[in-house]
């Protein structure tokens, strides 16, 4: 039984393909396209899957899509008409936009792509395909399962209940009432691109007081029966435009930030520091530590809810929502339950999400293991990696003779203060570099953020990075409740804990203002070179942690293939890059 | 004629009033009655540095003006400002920006009456936001034509006199033709200011003097210089319009285009045949082919820098053997960039902080300075070539001077100091 899931067209478009209930292989398209959130038909990611299931597209069994096209389009037209005077424009440009893209035929368009005809097509709701990305992939036999994100067809979030093979949706919340579009509408406000700036907010709320927080409670309200509304007063959700923000919204905070306008962290301030970017910057921070404790409030409120109704402890989260570090780490610190994550939550998740819909819920089919280990993208052979080193011009390589010796030298080299790409086995799936397509360094040099934000990742010198630490050390270090398990958010990159204060001095280049750092437990089963590699910089430094962030650079998809790496490797600062057994040094 | 000047509510600094001074000085006959309008924000400000300055009122009362010259700091303000013109005047609007030049607000009226070799067709606009730019006999002749700081011959370069003549010229007659892009036509200088016009009066000035002890009388200086060109398109225009002249000297006056694209273009071209090419133009064959998308997206990078680098000195090198051949002496330049400075003007610093305020500034913004320097060590360890180094030369200019008008693109007093160079170099060279 050979399943294709697929999503695009709107975000993140993806592929992946179950095999007899195995996961076999899944990717967003940006990834072997290169172009940032990638939403078109995923051709690359369809043919990678198919590869790598050693199968052709006419062996496929069934083709499922995440999403109901029309169903969404009746929604859009059905939103014009209910705005006073109508929104025609909105509807009339929707209409031209899905016509010329094609949106209404999305099944023609991928049996074109295929050169297939007859093969069972599907399309299932958006806020399922989240609901059962994160349940199929669950280690739960039994879940509270909760959506959340800007919007699906109609439902912006919701709750269901899992049983065995089974999904069962409980209740729902529609639009124009988007948790998604709420914290969106505050990203464009704070001067950041929507769907791709949000991690922004959590990394600027850190330097923040919360202290808007009245006010914006004013304008949202959670409803008795675990629901949530937004004061429409205020937004435009419905028909939206670029921001979604009203006058009247302007009226109570002011005008957005200017994008990439100066930001001076409270407490990063300098003697020539403009008086006015002191207080703008106070003030957007202000915003966006105050934004999300109020986001934090209604996901914790609308999950609690969520148990209430089913009783169940176990909870399934997904939707774009879920990527919130900071909510996932507060609902782990502050409730009794068992959380799992989707490691690629957001819409590229849904096509997994499709496949095993169709495999387990349609045609009841047995559960399978847990994923422990989002490892599903492509991986390269060395001699690819030397064929791209040539093609590069490069010659200030080095072929080790084992994996051991990879490792050893890496550590070596890191623990001298060295930061270093790497690149090894298949690349993650979902937006976390989980330590297969990392920059890594070394946590505890003082120098080390600046370091990497300003002449490797090119972004403000500010910005935290976030640790990968061997799970065994984890809590000498870090302030968090023992996970239930290796599918557990913090093995994921997706809660936030604590750092421990002595080390909050120790760790200065992963630990955020607050105190705070997104941490990842590495586990020799699931990762065992990632887990060689800190264990071997822990003997040499007595830390068991690295900085680990996306191998990119800013404004780019993270590196796939090995000529995407040296091609990131060349115009960053780096001082090695380490594919697989190559160690590549910077040339002067 | 009659004409109405609207001035901007925003203050426009010391230097860029001269410039739109002479902008319309340059741009209307001294005959012309020129009428300056200022609203109540401006009105103020702009009254010590205009005689007769009315205050603009919204009943736009202006009678006997023939024809309304918007000054259009920023393209963005467009419809704010052209709400100002009288609704009788806006089909033959002008705008003219921060820096003196003149463009048609409605581009046909300009082209028919001022330009009518430039005349072009809707099909072969560059875009809605730049009607001015126009993409006339691409691909055989040129990018597109820029009007408006002085005259340009049918095909753009800022020539005026039929350049094939000078194929049979007198042997004392010293032809050098200068190749470039937008540095090269100068688009921030009006005639006579540009580094072609200078060197030209200073080689003729010269060799009209007793110190010329050369065979060479009289000299022209050819501008080929042409918006977005790289080496590629300079190969292509001195086969095309130089070669038969057969020129004593060639100028090429260039780097930053060719890295810039470098950035972006295919890969599968630069790593197979390394060649750069002008990006825009793809957006041509999608029109072309009517693709969804006709524009793509043009900040991210493709190529690695010793790639970009190895692919420009490769075509300059190629553009020098070929001249040589033909026994022209061929002048490697690179030109200069505002961060060749050790420390900029205010005027220099707050231009190119507006200029690096637009979305997709950060890609040059970030990644060509490297490349100059990567360029500049490779350059410097090629001795034999003998390259006019301006990004050298330009770290030792006067900082408090205005050399550039954004991270490229030079004023006056930067053409002069790059004008100076190669005069100085060519006298040496050949003796003169």
């Amino acid at each position: 039984m050979n399943i294709l899931g697929l999503s695009f067209d709107y975000h993140d478009a993806a592929a992946a393909i179950v095999v007899n209930g195995e996961i076999i292989a899944a990717a967003e398209e940006e990834r072997f396209s290169r172009k940032k959130h990638d939403s078109s038909l995923p051709k690359l990611s369809m043919a990678f899957c198919l590869e790598e299931a050693g199968i052709s597209a006419s062996d496929l069994d069934a083709i499922i899509f995440y999403e109901k096209p029309l169903m969404k389009f009746s929604r859009i037209i059905a939103s014009s008409f209910k705005t006073i005077p109508f929104n025609t424009s909105f509807a009339s440009e929707a209409l031209e936009n899905w016509i010329k893209k094609g949106k209404f035929r999305t099944k023609e368009r991928i049996y074109a792509e295929l050169e297939i005809k007859d093969i069972p097509y599907v399309e299932i709701e958006h806020h399922l395909s989240h609901a059962a990305s994160a349940y199929y992939t669950s280690p739960f036999q039994e879940s509270t399962i909760v959506t959340l994100d800007g919007l699906g067809e109609y439902e912006t979030a919701t709750v269901s209940l899992g049983k065995q093979q089974k999904i069962k949706k409980l209740y729902s919340v529609k639009l124009p009432h988007s948790i998604g579009l709420f914290y969106s509408a505050f990203t464009a406000f704070l001067g950041f691109e929507v769907n791709e700036g949000e991690y922004k907010v959590m990394g600027m709320a850190g330097f923040g007081e919360a202290i808007y927080v009245d006010k914006i409670r004013e304008l949202y309200t959670l409803e008795k029966n675990g629901t949530f509304r937004f004061n429409q007063k205020h937004f435009n959700f419905s028909t939206p435009s670029k921001d979604h923000l009203s006058k009247s919204f302007i009226s109570i905070f002011g005008e957005s930030r200017t994008p990439e306008s100066h930001f001076t962290p409270p407490g990063f301030e300098t003697a020539e520091t403009p008086t006015e970017v002191i207080k703008s910057s106070k003030y957007y921070a202000d915003i966006a530590a105050s934004i999300q404790m109020c986001t934090e409030e209604i996901i914790m409120y609308f999950v609690e809810k969520a148990v209430e109704r089913t009783g169940i402890k176990n909870v399934c989260l997904a939707g774009g929502v879920a990527l919130n570090s900071a909510a996932n780490g507060r609902i782990i610190r502050e409730k009794d339950f068992n959380m799992y994550i989707h490691p690629s939550a957001g819409d590229a998740g849904g096509a997994l999400g499709a496949a095993l819909h169709y495999y387990h819920h349609t045609l009841s089919n047995k559960r399978t293991p847990a994923l422990t280990a989002p490892y599903l993208g492509k991986s390269y052979k060395n001699s690819e990696i030397e064929q791209a080193l040539k093609r590069a011009g490069l010659d200030n390589w080095e072929l080790a003779p084992s994996k051991h010796s990879i490792v050893e030298t890496t550590a070596k080299h890191l623990s001298q203060g060295k930061v270093i790409g790497w690149l090894q086995g298949r690349f993650e799936w979902g937006p976390r570099a989980l330590g297969n397509r990392s920059i890594l360094a070394d946590p505890s040099n003082p120098n080390m953020k600046e370091i990497v934000n300003e002449k490797i990742k090119f972004r403000e010198p500010f910005r935290p990075f976030a640790p990968s630490v061997l799970e065994d050390r984890a809590a000498d270090f870090f302030e968090f409740p023992t996970p239930y398990g290796s599918a557990s958010p913090e093995y994921f990159m997706l809660a936030i804990a604590k750092v421990r204060e002595q080390y909050e001095k120790k760790l200065p280049a992963i630990t955020h203002l607050d105190r705070t750092a997104r941490i990842q437990l590495v586990s020799r089963e699931t990762n065992e070179l990632y887990y060689s590699l800190i264990k071997q910089f822990c003997d040499l430094t007595d830390i068991p942690i690295l900085l680990n962030t996306s191998f990119n650079l800013r404004g780019e998809p993270m590196v796939s293939s090995p000529r995407d790496a040296v091609k990131t490797f060349s115009w960053s600062n780096m001082d090695y890059l380490v594919m697989e057994n190559y160690i590549v040094a910077k040339s002067v | 004629m009659s004409n109405l000047v609207l001035l901007p509510s925003i203050k426009l600094s010391a230097i860029n009033v001269e410039r739109i001074k002479k902008g319309i000085s340059v741009n209307l006959s001294s005959k012309e009655i020129t009428t300056y309008t200022a609203p109540e924000e401006s009105f103020h400000y702009y009254s010590t540095q205009f005689d007769d300055l009315i205050k603009y009122t919204n009943q736009k009362p202006f009678k006997g003006i023939s024809q309304a010259i918007v000054v259009l700091p920023e393209l963005k303000l467009k419809n704010e400002y052209l709400n100002r013109v009288p609704d009788s005047l806006i089909n033959d609007a002008i705008g003219i920006n921060s820096y003196g030049r003149f463009f048609p607000l409605s581009r046909n009226t300009l082209n028919k009456k001022d330009y009518p070799a430039a005349e072009s067709t809707r099909f072969n606009q560059y875009s809605i936001l730049h009607p001015h730019a126009s993409l006339v006999y691409y691909p055989y002749g040129f990018y597109s034509v820029h009007t408006g700081m002085g005259p340009i011959n049918h095909l753009g370069f800022r020539i005026k006199n039929d350049f094939v003549e000078l194929k049979d010229r007198q042997k004392e007659h010293l032809l050098i033709c200068a190749f470039g892009g937008s540095t090269t036509w100068s688009q921030f200088c009006f005639e006579g200011e540009t580094f072609c016009d200078v060197l030209e009066g200073m080689l003729n000035k010269h060799l009209g003097s007793t110190e010329n002890k050369s065979k060479y009388k009289m000299a022209t200086v050819l501008n080929f210089g042409t918006f977005a060109h790289l080496v590629f398109n300079e190969l292509s225009t001195y086969l095309l319009y130089a070669q038969q002249l057969s020129p004593d000297i060639v100028i090429g006056h260039d780097g930053w285009n060719d890295l810039l694209n470098g950035l972006i273009s295919d890969p599968f071209l630069m790593e197979k045949h390394k060649l750069t090419y002008t990006v825009v133009t793809e957006n041509w064959a999608r029109k072309i082919s009517d693709f969804e998308n006709p524009e793509r997206s043009n900040n991210q990078i493709t190529n690695l820098p010793n790639q970009i680098v190895d692919a420009y000195l490769e075509k300059k090198y190629q553009f020098r053997d070929i001249c040589e051949k033909d026994n022209a002496d061929f002048i490697p330049s690179l030109q200069p960039a505002a961060f060749s400075k050790q420390s900029l003007n205010l005027f220099e610093k707050e231009e190119i902080k507006k200029e690096c305020s637009q979305k997709d500034a950060l890609l040059f913004q970030q990644n060509i300075p490297p490349l100059y320097e990567r360029l500049n060590h490779n350059i410097n360890k090629d001795s034999d070539s003998q390259w006019l180094n301006f990004h050298e030369i330009f770290k030792a200019v006067d900082h408090s001077k205005v050399h550039f008008g954004d991270l490229v693109h030079t004023y006056p007093e930067g053409d002069k100091i790059i004008a100076e160079n190669y005069f100085n170099r060519i006298k040496k060279q050949h003796q003169l």
